[in-house]
Order: structure tokens, then sequence, then C-alpha cells
């Protein structure tokens, strides 16, 4: 069968951004700090965030 | 993600968090970002359960893979942009700042 090569779900801008709670490198990655979670509601009132979505880690950029 | 490092100044200056986001393991992300000599943002594992995240944001490919995308949420946790690319090619970083911009 064959997969679609996209999914059919889609957000949309002016949704509420789904919340999650990921492990994480440290705040800056691949430099030593400690690892923690990262929650995106932990943001709310405070910044703005960029999720920035990617294949995987050592893709050629 | 380290064209993302450059401009991390902008970021910081529209008050935004870059976040990374992927299936790969926490090691996985880590030994790669090392090997970049390090970023100043974390990225984020969304491996267990896997590609959940991905999947509420309907970007998980059906390989397994997360797309190259980009989503600005706002302060009040609101989505104020997308960008979903084709996966070679990363997000142009204007058109976020753009969008970054029109929140402040």
């Amino acid at each position: 069968m064959a997969q679609p090569k996209r999914p059919v779900w889609r957000l949309k801008v002016g949704e509420e951004a789904p919340d999650f709670d990921l492990p994480a490198t440290g705040d800056t990655a691949g430099k030593g700090g400690p690892r923690k979670q990262v929650r995106l509601s932990d943001y709310r009132g405070k910044k703005n965030v960029v999720l920035a979505f990617y294949p995987a880690a050592f893709t050629p950029v | 993600m380290p064209s993302y490092e450059e401009d991390l100044s902008e970021f910081e200056r529209r008050n935004a968090q870059v976040l990374g986001i992927s299936t790969d393991q926490v090691f996985s992300n880590e030994a790669w970002a090392k090997s970049m000599g390090g970023l100043s943002y974390p990225l984020l594992s969304d491996n267990w359960p896997y590609g959940y995240a991905c999947a509420q944001y309907g970007v998980l490919r059906g390989e397994g893979r997360a797309e190259r995308a980009i989503f600005v949420v706002d302060r009040q946790g609101v989505i104020r942009y997308i960008d979903i690319h084709d996966i070679s090619e990363p997000p142009p970083t204007d058109k976020i700042m753009e969008a970054l911009d029109k929140l402040r």
C-alpha cells in the first residue's frame, strides 16, 4: 500500500500550538550543558518560540 | 539547523527562543551539535512516544522523520506563522524574522 507523501493533518495559523514536554539537550546543545525537559507552555507569557522541525541529526544543511 | 546559529542575536532581539525538534534521541542530537562546535539553543527529542509531537503538528512523514518546518508561536501560545518546506531546503530566515516582527 502506498504511503501518503505528506500527512493529511495540518495546523493553521491562529490555532493554539499543541503543548509538548520533551527531553532535550541543555540550553546550549553540544556544549556540555546538562540535559533537561523542555515544555512549550513554560514559555507562555514570557517568550515567542520558533519551533524548527528537522528530519534528522547529521543531515546536511 | 546550524544556519540559525548565526541569526541567534536576531532571534534574541525579537524575544524569541529557538527550539530544534526531531525524532532523534538526545545523545544523537548532542553528538551532532558537538560536531558542529555546539549550538546556543536546545535540540528536543520527539522520540518517546516516537514522533508524537511531530504528528500533532502534522509534520511527521511516512518514513518516521519530521519534515523541515517552522512554527512561530507567540507568547499566548498561538501559532502565528507556519512554513513547511521541502525536506532538502531549510526555511528562509528572513520570513521567520518578519513573522516575529509582527508580534512585537
